[in-house]
């Protein structure tokens, strides 16, 4: 029986940084703007947050502190039924954002789509075996299911593991990373999205899942990069912009500086 | 024996007709073939007609000249367009970055940071320009110093 609320909400991690931090707040509180009735679980870092956490309905404190991807924990801890995930460096810019829980559906997963038009945003994608699918920047997922919750534990696991160089796809032949279908183990072991990749398509125990791709997905994670290359927006309005520039970079140099 | 070819994607230069650009295509007759994009005037510069000109009309008629002119003319209009809706989207981009950096490095100014009056908050945080960003950010400062001073009054 799920203790967990008959509700929905929106998960946002902050870890490692306070740049993380503020952007996270900076997040939440433009979710509320737009959906004042929303429900967000703020993932942290203690040692980073001040009393400004109190933004959040629920606020969730990290067990290991630093971790590179409290997402995946966040993630898996969730105490929604229905759970948006979103990357700390998004803003929301429309009231849509709470229509969101309603594409779900009968769906486990959904994700915005990688593809070739998009590979700005992207780095790394593509690997001998194959490529990653999903941006994991956002994820709409069914957090009341067993399923799921077991997939997003084992994703935090799975991770923990292969980016800390006790798990890797192993090549038969030599025991050590299997380059050859995996690529480059010192790029490859920092992304869950190589973990995501992994255990859709060589865990059997996750064949059930159904993954999909968000409706009108470039709404929901607009990356500022897409304009800059002239991915049309075909008339769409965002709901959730993705900052992803060397300028965001910059102010997370500034604020080192001022802090 | 060399022959020479003008290729049939010839356009007028202006309105007139009287000037076109077209590609000469030279066969030596030897196995070497060379190609040139001319500028064809109907008259040469002592007024007298111009043995080219008259080539390239007798292989590519008038009317095959001015269906690729118009044809030109749209795709180069077309082109236009997409390069504009290319560059506004670029600097709506960047335009974002700019604001989205702004509105951070604002909430972190601490009588900001600290304000509890939510409704400029959320004004700043939807503030559409740096100028909007920093006028309310200038208020929620003047507001937090009115209530600092009605408090210790």
């Amino acid at each position: 029986m799920s203790q967990k609320q008959a509700n929905n909400g929106f998960l946002i991690v902050a870890s490692k940084k306070k740049p993380f931090y503020i952007s996270a707040l900076h997040l939440i509180e433009s979710i509320k703007d737009y959906c004042p009735d929303a429900n967000v679980c703020f993932v942290v870092d203690q040692s980073i947050s001040d009393d400004r956490v109190s933004v959040a309905d629920h606020v969730l404190y990290t067990e290991k502190e630093g971790d590179y991807r409290a997402k995946l924990w966040g993630m898996w801890k969730s105490p929604y039924d229905k759970t948006l995930y979103l990357d700390a460096d998004m803003e929301c810019v429309h009231e849509d954002a709470i229509s969101i829980f309603d594409q779900l559906q009968d769906n486990d997963l959904m994700f915005t789509e990688l593809n070739k038009d998009r590979d700005v945003a992207f780095k790394n994608r593509y690997f001998p075996a194959g490529q990653f699918d999903w941006n994991g920047g956002v994820c709409l997922y069914n957090s009341s299911s067993d399923l799921v919750t077991n997939f997003m534990h084992r994703w935090w696991e799975l991770f923990t593991l292969q980016n800390s160089d006790q798990w890797w796809p192993t090549d038969p032949q030599t025991g050590n990373w299997d380059e050859v279908s995996y690529g480059d183990r010192n790029v490859n072991k920092w992304w869950d999205q190589f973990t995501l990749w992994y255990l859709l398509n060589k865990e059997k125990q996750w064949a059930d899942l159904k993954v999909n791709v968000l409706q009108d997905d470039l709404r929901w994670n607009y990356y500022t990069s897409y304009g800059k290359v002239g991915v049309p927006l075909q008339g769409l309005e965002p709901v959730f912009v993705h900052y992803s520039s060397k300028l965001k970079k910059d102010f997370f140099e500034y604020y080192e500086t001022i802090s | 024996m060399p022959t020479r070819t003008w290729i049939d994607n010839a356009f007028w230069e202006n309105a007139n007709k009287t000037v076109a650009t077209a590609i000469l295509e030279i066969d030596s007759g030897e196995g070497q073939v060379t190609r040139q994009v001319l500028q064809v005037s109907k008259h040469a510069p002592d007024g007298s007609e111009n043995p080219d000109w008259n080539e390239l009309l007798s292989q590519v008629p008038s009317e095959t000249i001015d269906g690729n002119t118009e044809a030109r003319v749209a795709r180069k209009e077309k082109e236009a367009q997409e390069l504009k809706l290319k560059r506004d989207e670029y600097l709506r981009a960047q335009t974002m970055e700019q604001l989205f950096e702004a509105k951070l490095k604002a909430f972190e100014i601490e009588d900001i940071k600290n304000s509890k009056n939510r409704l400029l908050k959320s004004k700043l945080r939807k503030a559409k320009n740096t100028v909007e960003t920093a006028a309310y950010a200038t208020l929620i400062i003047m507001d937090k110093i009115q209530n600092e001073s009605e408090t210790s009054e």
